[in-house]
């Protein structure tokens, strides 16, 4: 082996475990573990406990690949947030980490709100990939077109 | 075919499992079980371009369980992590691993890999598969950033320990007699891809 390349290899390592662990110390600072991160949401702008949205919405259950998923249906509960035309905002679930992805009201209508000890709330949908299932969520921002 | 079989009957079977427990599933899976065959199969067979066709075969296995369903982001990952491997390893090694001497060598070049491969395969996914639904946002991407470069630390540390460890295993004389290759091969195949079909079968 080219020893050239034996010297780097360990620079490298070191680089990106400094790397590693910047951002392991910037995640954790800025995590927000308020009070929020727990049962209860954002969604365009107002605070909802989910026992609130729990008693008000029946739940349904939808079928994924994971398996069936019983939550509040968030077709439902947008609409209940003060949102006159849903179809006209796309809508970013943000996690507490913070994680956030952006989804279209197509595939809103679809999913579900629930909560457990393991994800805290966290959306399922049908039709869209394990990278939109959110969990750890905080908020549903609501953004215009 | 057989490594990459082993590597996605890990991910289809022993994955979810590790997830089940309450431990860091995509973590582990790269850091000890991607890094374990990937390192295996590139120190017997000593060829370029074979760990990648491991991570396709990986990926289909991991994609077609359930047949039809959304697991595309593993896919799509499993196939990343063994091109990213097959570009460090090109780069920084030569094909004959037992070259590299040095023990801080071996354990930098698990620490590197391991952490370029997670960080590299997460970010891949996080770009295609949203743009797979038509839904990628780049602020949603760089909001992801300082996660996933944190979350690789972990995977970074086991592989420190994983590749010295494989590297020193594979030492001792693990190729199957010739007249037993075929079978052997095959037969392992086989049952990875039984086992990942029948689970898939039997769960629904």
């Amino acid at each position: 082996m080219n020893l050239g390349k034996e010297k780097i290899i360990p620079i490298l390592a070191m680089a990106v475990l400094i790397i590693g662990i910047i951002s392991t110390i910037y995640v954790y600072a800025n995590e927000n573990s308020e009070e929020l991160t727990g049962i209860y949401i954002i969604i365009n702008g107002n605070q909802y406990s989910f026992n609130e949205l729990n008693e008000k919405f029946q739940n349904i259950t939808i079928e994924t690949d994971d398996g069936e998923k019983i939550g509040i249906p968030l077709e439902k509960i947008i609409p209940f947030s003060g949102i006159d035309c849903p179809s006209c905002n796309k809508y970013t679930l943000i996690a507490s980490d913070p994680y956030q992805q952006t989804v279209l009201w197509k595939d809103v209508k679809t999913g579900v709100l629930t909560y457990d000890t393991k994800y805290n709330l966290r959306v399922y949908f049908p039709n869209l990939a394990h990278t939109f299932w959110v969990y750890n969520l905080k908020e549903i921002e609501v953004n215009k077109f | 075919m057989v490594f990459g079989s082993l590597w996605g009957f890990s991910e289809c079977i022993i994955g979810p499992q590790i997830s089940e427990a309450g431990l860091p599933s995509g973590t582990i899976m790269t850091g000890f079980f991607a890094l374990l065959f990937l390192t295996m199969s590139r120190l017997i067979y000593k060829r370029r371009g074979m760990q990648f066709g491991m991570g396709l075969v990986a990926g289909s296995l991991r994609y077609f369980n359930p047949f039809g369903g959304c697991h595309v982001c593993s896919s799509i990952a499993i196939a990343a992590e063994a091109i990213i491997f097959e570009l460090i390893f090109d780069y920084l090694s030569t094909v004959d691993l037992y070259k590299i001497k040095s023990l801080t060598a071996k354990v930098g070049l698990g620490v590197f890999s391991a952490y370029s491969i997670y960080v590299g395969g997460t970010i891949v996914t996080q770009v295609l598969t949203p743009l797979s639904f038509g839904a990628f946002y780049i602020e949603n991407l760089l909001l992801a950033i300082p996660s996933i470069l944190a979350d690789g630390l972990l995977v970074a540390l086991i592989g420190a320990a994983v590749i010295p460890i494989t590297m020193e295993l594979s030492r001792f004389d693990l190729k199957i007699p010739d007249r037993f290759f075929y079978p052997t091969t095959t037969g392992i195949t086989a049952l990875c891809w039984i086992i990942v079909v029948g689970n898939f079968l039997l769960l629904t």
